[in-house]
Formats: C-alpha cells, structure tokens, sequence
C-alpha cells in the first residue's frame, strides 16, 4: 500500500515506518524536522521536509496519492500548549485538517490512522481504567486539540465513509522517544541515569500512569491498516505505575543505586491514570508484550548501545 | 422567580463586545442591549454580516443609541483585531462564525479557521483583557447522531458535519479556558434562531427567510426530505435574552456550563411551510394553496431535535417569551417589505 505519514521523523512513527517498510508498503514521511530527526527515518522511504501545515506538505501529500494516511505530526508538549494554545491547535487540528484534505484530493485515499491521546482525552473525572465510552474531557489545550481532530474524522466518516481508526495512546516510552512529549519521564530519567545525572520527582512519586511500550504501539499501527474496526480505541496496558517504580525500574536497569531527588509537585497534575485495554483486544487482536519491568530494561539497554557508538 | 433582567441592566451600564455584530443575531444583541442603555463595540468583517443589519438595529435602539454604539470593521480570524475588540468590554458575546452545515462540507477548512481559531483568538484575546464573562454561540448540532428527545445539555452523541465539530471543539475550549487561565466562559446552544434580519439569500440560507422571502414574491418553495424533519425553532427575542442573562447571572454554577436555548417544542417542516404560507398569503393570496416542492435529505441534516431548556431556565432564569407562531408574525413583516411587491 502507499502510506503517507506524518510526523514519521519522530519517535513513535519513525518505529511504526520501521514496521511498515517492512512489510512492504511503500512509504512517504512528511516532516519539518523540528523535533524529528532525519537519522529516523527507514531507508526507501521517501522524506518530504515540510510542516503539516503548509501547502508544500499538502502538494507533496496528494501528489503520492496515499491509500492510507498515518497522522503522527503533533505539537505534543501539554505546557507549552497551556503557554501557547493557539501554536498548539494550529499544528494539531489545522495541520491534520491539511494533511487528509490533500490526502482525499489524492483520490486513492481509504483509511487515516491517528494517533489520539487517551492520556489526555478524559480528563481526571472518568473511571478507571478507563474505557473509550467515556466522553472527552480534556483539561488541557493539548487534549483538546487533540480530541478535535478526532471529532473531524468522525465527520469524514459520516458524509464521505473514510474509515479511520484513532489510537488513544497512553503514555508511550521506548526507543527514540526525546525528552520533552507526553510520557517523557521515562526519556528524561533514563538519559539522566545513563549520564550520571540526579533524577527529580515532582510530587511524592505516587502518581500514576499506564506505560505503554512503542514496540506495542507500532504493532496497533499495523492492524490499524486493515481492521475492520473503525472509531477510537485505547492503545494502553491497563496497568497503572506509579513514578517512583518507573525510576525503580529504570535505576536498576542502569544500575544505579542513588535514589531519586524529590520536589514539590505541580499544581493541576493528574493523580493517577490508566486506560482499559479491552476494546483493543477485542476490536484489534492487540494485546501489550511488553510490561514495564521489561519494557524499560529494553529502552535503557537501547539508550546503552546508542549512546556508546 | 427569575430574575429582572431589565432592572440589572438599567442598574449599570456596561460595555459589551458583539463579534458578528452584522449578522442576524449580532444585530438583535446590539439592539437589545443599546436599547437597554448599555455601551456597545460591534465587530463584523461582513464576509456573511450585512451593513444595513447594523444600521436597521441601531435605528431601532432608540434616540442616542449610535452615540453607545463603536464598529469595528475587523476579522475574528486575526488575533490583533481580537484584541482591538476586547479592549475595556465588560462582556464578551462571540457570534462570529461560517454558519451552515452544508457550507462547511463543501469548505471545512474555511469554517474551521472561521470558527475553531477565529474562536481560539477571541478567548485568548479576552483572557488578556480581563473580561468579566465570555459568551459564545454553539449549536445544537453537537448533538448529533444523539437520537433522544428531547436534547440535555450532556446527552451528546457523534457529530455528523465539519460544521458541529466546529462547535464541540469551542466546548471544549470553553471549558478548558475557565479551568485553566479563569476565564468565565458560557456556551449557547441555539436551536434554529429566526427572526428579521436572517438572510434569505445564497445557497446556505436557512429555510425560515428562505422560504418566507420565497412566497413573499409569490414563489414556491423547496423542502428538503418528506416535511416530517422536525426542529424546536426559535425566535430571536429568545436568544437575546439568553445572552444577557447568561453574561449577568450571579447564580453560582452557572459558568463553565453550556445551555440549550429554544422554546422546548417542536414544528415539523410542513407545519411550518404551513405557518408561514398563512401569514404571508393575508398579504399574497396567490400563495395561499401553494404546495411545497419536496427534494432529498441533506447530507449532515438529523432527523429530528427539540430541546429541553430547564437548565437554562434554572441557572439563567431563562423564559422564552415568544412561541414559533408569535415570533413568525413579528418576522413576517420584514419579508414581506423587503421581498413582497408593491400591494
């Protein structure tokens, strides 16, 4: 298939690319490099350095007339969208709008693939773990923006019958994650630990989240392209850590006993969140192989060996 | 027993920012609130808002209502021109917007900078400012594919145009903008307003003036699906009220909220053909047997919808005070002057 993805420089859909090239589908990365790096992206793959939200990007977009379209673009820093909203709803909702418009003006378009934010989406009154029923109640710009667009494929799909299925991530971590999106803490502590650095927790380390393990999220990537299914779906393991077991982990993996320096926590910080993994299971087949013991023993062996070359 | 809403506005006069002041219901706050004595900055880039609504509310405002009255002729869309307009109001009303289902199917980025960053820079812009209360038209399209009747504010379901994704995505920064940054915000969900002033032109005209300037020329009228497609119409007046008090109440609870605003009843699309041929046949016999022409369901359209507005009427002191048949007979004059010919 001809999958155009954005964002595809950065750190989960530089891995699902990965996935895809080599499965054999023939790929266009859309990236302006601002936090993506060209290094990630897979051989043979066709890199078009635009931003989501500029006509180069849209042009580059209906020229390769993509079959499905991988939404990955994102402005994913949730304070920087509290300082900065209208940046933040630009890049996210326009840029995507951008991107299937030009996609759809391609003609072969059939699928869009998107990558949701259930960590961001419910806000902090809904059950847990919770499930996709719940109705969005962002309480940031960022999860606003990023519910929006979502809200937009709902309406491709009721007037034009474009399938898409919207990944409701929660905290992702692994391999080529930089320090500064969603789940960063896990980027932050384990380039810290690896450099000797002290680590700090704000608040008193008891707040949770589900981590999720990028290898896992690139396999939803895949069934995405040909599931049945199309609507919102948790992509999450159901299990809640708290912090100060992610830097457990994570110290141990690096071997180091220090413990981890504590500071006051921020204001408005959720408490504690864990999504229900049963829908992906039942819609996707998709069940997490990686839990967190091992998972973050994977991302601080492959900060080691990439770190030493 | 609700609250004077005339007695809070003569007790002080306040300054109130009107985005889409130009448009229909712009035009009918800025009437409502010059009339009241209160001081009035009106913003309109007249991309869909007409000159002559500005000049037909004002003229009805009274003596010395032009002297309350400053335009800015300005775009939602910059941010700048926000701020211009949000300088030293009290209140904000936000109506700017591209109205219309079909218009945003046929052009959804156009509505949504109209209407998602149009919006976003009106609620930075009266962040800054220190507005007391930032109020803002939604619709009762966020329903959506919601099939109970009658519509609670929190029974939403999937939206169904670019057009009511356009206003859930304002909920939600609404909420998210009170929540974080303190910005009172309250959201107005309007079930299909009429009135004078509604534009009856154009290929996204709604169907009240379209139909009314139709047989005011003696004309025959089109209907879309079979007349049973029914809708909690409401006059004007009603929505006016609405903003007012939704910018004045002091009842605690009553911001970071969004409200239906409609009569709570509902009109099938022939009984309401049939309304308005009556009235207008008094002035235009010929019409007065004139059938309607039926075409297909809109795509996007929902089948039926009618409000419950008893949130409205407890956290506002909302009353509509005009039904669909007494706010038909205020409407019907307009047409017919502007469209009827000479008697």
């Amino acid at each position: 298939m001809r999958i155009a993805i954005t964002g595809g420089a950065g750190f989960i859909a530089s891995n699902v690319a990965d996935a895809y090239q080599a499965l054999g589908h023939e790929l266009l990365v859309v990236d302006d490099l601002s936090s993506g790096r060209e290094s990630n992206v897979p051989r043979g793959a066709t890199l078009v350095r635009a931003d989501v939200r500029s006509p180069a990007a849209a042009e580059a977009i209906e020229r390769f007339r993509p079959e499905v379209l991988n939404v990955h673009a994102a402005q994913i820093d949730v304070r920087r969208s509290v300082a900065d909203p209208r940046l933040d709803a630009e890049v996210n909702v326009l840029g995507g709008l951008n991107c299937v418009e030009a996609a759809r003006r391609g003609g072969a378009l059939s699928r869009v693939v998107y990558a949701a934010s259930g960590g961001s989406m419910y806000g902090d009154v809904a059950p847990l773990p919770t499930s996709e029923g719940a109705p969005p109640a962002p309480v940031s710009p960022y999860g606003v923006s990023k519910a929006a667009f979502e809200l937009y494929l709902g309406c491709w799909r009721a007037l034009y019958g474009l399938h898409f299925v919207a990944l409701r991530y929660a905290n992702v971590y692994g391999p080529r994650q930089n320090p500064h999106g969603e789940a960063g803490v896990v980027a932050i502590f384990t380039d810290r630990l690896l450099a000797s650095k002290e680590c700090v927790i704000y608040g008193d380390g008891g707040q949770t989240r589900d981590f999720v393990h990028v290898y896992d999220v690139v396999d939803a990537n895949v069934r995405a392209l040909t599931t049945p299914f199309s609507g919102g779906v948790n992509v999450a393991t159901g299990v809640e850590t708290s912090i100060s077991r992610v830097y457990e982990l994570l110290a141990k993996a690096a071997k180091v006993v220090t413990p981890a320096r504590l500071a006051p926590g921020k204001p408005g910080e959720q408490r504690q969140s864990v999504l229900s993994p049963a829908k992906a299971k039942a819609e996707l087949g998709w069940t997490p192989k990686y839990d967190v013991e091992r998972g973050l023993a994977q991302t601080v062996e492959w900060a080691q060996s990439h770190q030493s070359r | 027993m609700p609250w004077d809403l005339d007695a809070r506005l003569e007790a002080e006069a306040k300054t109130w920012l009107v985005t889409g002041a130009a448009g229909f219901i712009g035009s009918h706050l800025v009437e409502r609130l010059l009339s009241a004595g209160q001081r009035v900055v009106g913003l309109d880039n007249f991309v869909t808002g007409f000159r002559a609504n500005l000049e037909d509310a004002v003229a009805r405002a009274g003596k010395g209502a032009g002297e309350r009255f400053r335009f800015l002729e300005r775009d939602v869309t910059r941010l700048d021109d926000c701020r211009a307009g949000c300088e030293g109001a009290d209140y904000v009303l936000h109506q700017a917007a591209l109205g219309s289902v079909p218009r945003s199917i046929a052009d959804p980025l156009a509505s949504h900078r109209a209407n998602v960053d149009g919006f976003m820079n009106m609620l930075v812009a009266a962040r800054d400012a220190k507005v007391k209360r930032f109020v803002y038209a939604s619709s009762s399209s966020v329903y959506g594919d919601d099939p109970r009747l009658p519509k609670r504010e929190d029974e939403t379901g999937r939206v169904l145009s670019p057009y009511a994704a356009t206003k859930a995505i304002n909920e939600l920064y609404a909420k998210v903008f009170q929540r974080t940054y303190g910005l009172e915000t309250v959201g107005l969900r309007y079930f299909n307003v009429f009135g004078p002033r509604q534009d009856p032109n154009g290929a996204y005209a709604a169907v009240i003036p379209r139909w009314m300037a139709a047989l005011a020329k003696g004309e025959p009228c089109e209907l879309n699906g079979d007349g049973s497609t029914s809708r909690d119409f409401c006059f004007v007046a009603n929505v006016a009220q609405a903003n007012l008090r939704a910018a004045l109440t002091t009842e605690s609870g009553a911001t970071d909220q969004v409200y239906n605003v409609a009569v709570g009843d509902k009109t099938s699309l022939l009984e309401l053909y049939r309304l308005i041929r009556d009235r207008i046949a008094r002035a235009v016999p010929k019409v007065s047997t004139l059938e309607p022409t039926f075409r297909p369901f809109r795509a996007g359209d929902i089948k039926d919808s009618q409000a419950d507005v008893s949130r409205a009427c407890a956290l506002l002191g909302y009353a509509p005070t005009h039904t669909v048949p007494q706010g038909l007979d205020l409407a019907v004059g307009y047409y017919l002057e502007r469209h009827g010919k000479a008697p």
